[in-house]
């Protein structure tokens, strides 16, 4: 006879149920964990293989704090909105397989990107829009695009932007970037709920103007960022929401339409492979020599995944096969989409 | 009162909106119904120690509680649990839950533990889209042509200066919260679907008929055949119980 919990409903009327109830989830002793990948936000990511089918899955352990109002929102949120996301770039929940503990429970997700090692609660920290660090609380999709521009510089200095340790720390960098937050670029900002919290006449916080084109041209062997390139950092780190570039704006941008090559389906993408500037970490993207037409501007974090591929990650083997047999062959043009980021892929054939 | 009632009755005390959680945590409540059926059935012939140990009251105040998570409208568990005691309790003397009280504790950490019973049911698919903001959008859609006709007004105030179209609103905005009073319509139509079915109905039942079933189909651009079946479902199709 399997342990049982006693549960005592609203009408007072007490029922046993069994402590390891799965309802219409799967038990997680149908995965074979092969392999740690790494820590998530939540909780640790698993490499595991389905037993009933061979395929190899990630498997996601979430930590259930045991929290005074049940279930965590933020485990929910997180839950129901992979289910709902399809894009080749994210991770797609298959399915929640349920463990024997009842306040735990696991993600089986499909593998497309390796997993990102910078300690994930300073993640959103660095692209945090400055409003949300002033504690505005009716924040908009402008904060998204705040965002966008964080993650489009560090594409383009090969580094994170705006690496904050904690929120004052954060606030100091962007004024070190941008310059001070005045009345005229930004106006009631003083009036957001946490202004007061910090200070803006210490010296630190003194910078008067930006020295955004001097941190984008030249840092961390990226090449130079584009004049139009620059310009959409900039029209996307506008201290100002309102004043903030939309995503319409952002698709509208010069940097779309004056420097080729044009914006293009995923699928379309092809990088060039630049076998002289030998394996190291900017090699695909390494400057002049392969500013061919096909090449993208600012693919540090293309370079760092490369990498990462062939170094920090076991699970990378195939992939990295891959690369040296591209490595041997000149001018070799490994198409980018989905495909070269799913190593597990491999696995199947 | 049967479990959809109850649990009306407690989202009532607890105002929840009737377009959101209300409806979702009856949504939850229905295939919880259906798994608790699948199961009785699959026991049948057998003993009695195998029966099905869940209880549905519980599970009902599970329904309400992850509704109120998963639509965003917060309500502490405490008080979850004391609106649903309260309705079961009004017609006895304690009817109010103390939390000096150790049953308040038992039944707060009973409460938990339905819930993770509850979302292994659901298989942690959460998310339920209802028809009340597709029918919003289609009922502009459908009214953008009469517009053409009464320059400078827009879509709002066109409804409130036509009293037809008022009462088909308000219809169709029943018909959505009746939805899910039902599992063969609840769990059987996606959410474009019933938005259309909803009105059509309504377009029925105040006699506008120049608004055609094409018409809305059309606009809610689904099949004639699927609002068909949403508005006469057969029986209760297996909603994801694999």
């Amino acid at each position: 006879m399997n342990a049982t919990q006693r549960l005592t409903s609203v009408t007072l009327s007490v029922s046993d149920t069994p402590s390891n109830f799965i309802g219409t989830c799967r038990p997680v002793d149908d995965f074979e964990k092969v392999g740690r990948v790494g820590e998530g936000t939540y909780g640790i990511v698993y490499k595991a293989i389905d037993k009933s089918n061979q395929k190899t899955v990630a498997l996601k352990r979430m930590r259930m704090e045991r929290e005074a109002d049940g279930l965590p929102l933020s485990a929910l949120r997180e839950i129901s909105l992979l289910r709902r996301l399809s894009h080749t770039n994210i991770v797609r929940v298959m399915e929640v397989c349920v463990g024997q503990d009842l306040a735990d429970f696991g993600l089986a997700r499909q593998f497309s990107v390796p997993p990102c090692p910078m300690t994930p609660k300073v993640v959103t920290l660095w692209y945090r829009a400055p409003e949300i660090l002033l504690g505005e609380r009716l924040y908009t999709e402008a904060s998204d695009m705040w965002s966008a521009g964080c993650i489009f510089g560090e594409l383009l200095k090969n580094a994170p932007l705006l690496p904050g340790k904690v929120e004052p720390h954060q606030f100091e960098l962007i004024i070190a970037l941008l310059g001070n937050p005045t009345e005229r670029i930004w106006p009631s900002f003083r009036d957001l709920p946490l202004a007061n919290l910090f200070r803006f006449d210490t010296p630190k916080m003194q910078q008067q103007y930006s020295t955004i084109k001097q941190v984008l041209s030249s840092s961390n062997g990226a090449a130079a960022a584009s004049p139009q390139a620059l310009e959409l950092v900039q029209d996307l780190l506008v201290y100002d929401p309102k004043r903030r570039l939309d995503t319409r704006g952002a698709l509208r941008h010069s940097y779309f339409r004056r420097e080729g090559p044009n914006p293009c389906i995923p699928s379309a993408i092809r990088l060039r492979f630049d076998s002289r500037s030998g394996g190291g970490g900017g090699g695909i993207f390494g400057g002049g020599s392969s500013a061919g037409s096909g090449n993208l501007r600012g693919g540090g974090a293309i370079a760092n995944l490369r990498k990462k591929l062939e170094g920090e990650q076991q699970q990378g083997q195939d992939f990295r096969r891959k690369i040296r047999r591209v490595d041997r062959d000149e001018d070799f043009d490994l198409p980018v989409g989905a495909r070269p980021f799913r190593q597990f892929d491999l696995d199947e054939k | 009162m049967n479990h959809v009632s109850w649990i009306l009755s407690v989202a009532q005390v607890l105002e929840l909106p009737r377009h959101s959680s209300t409806a979702v945590a009856l949504h939850y409540w229905h295939r919880v119904a259906a798994f608790m059926r699948r199961e009785r059935e699959s026991h049948e012939g057998q003993n009695e120690g195998v029966k099905s140990a869940l209880d549905e009251k519980l599970l009902a105040c599970a329904c309400l509680l992850l509704a109120c998570k998963t639509c965003e409208t917060n309500r502490r568990l405490r008080h979850v649990l004391n609106a649903a005691f309260w309705i079961e309790h009004s017609n006895s003397a304690n009817s109010f839950l103390n939390t000096d009280d150790e049953m308040y504790w038992q039944l707060k950490d009973s409460l938990i533990a339905a819930e993770l019973i509850l979302v292994r049911i659901l298989a942690f698919d959460t998310h339920v889209e209802t028809p009340h903001a597709y029918i919003i959008h289609l009922l502009q859609m459908l009214s953008e042509p009469l517009l053409e006709h009464t320059p400078s007004s827009d879509s709002a105030t066109f409804f409130l200066a036509n009293e037809n179209y008022t009462r088909l609103a308000q219809a169709s905005w029943m018909n959505a919260n009746d939805v899910y009073l039902d599992p063969r319509t609840c769990l059987n139509g996606d959410a474009r679907v019933l938005a259309a079915a909803c009105i059509v109905l309504a377009a029925q039942s105040t006699h506008l008929t120049h608004l055609s079933r094409q018409q809305i189909c059309n606009a809610a651009r689904v099949d004639e055949k699927d609002v068909e079946d949403a508005i006469c479902p057969k029986s209760v199709k297996k909603f994801k119980l694999k």
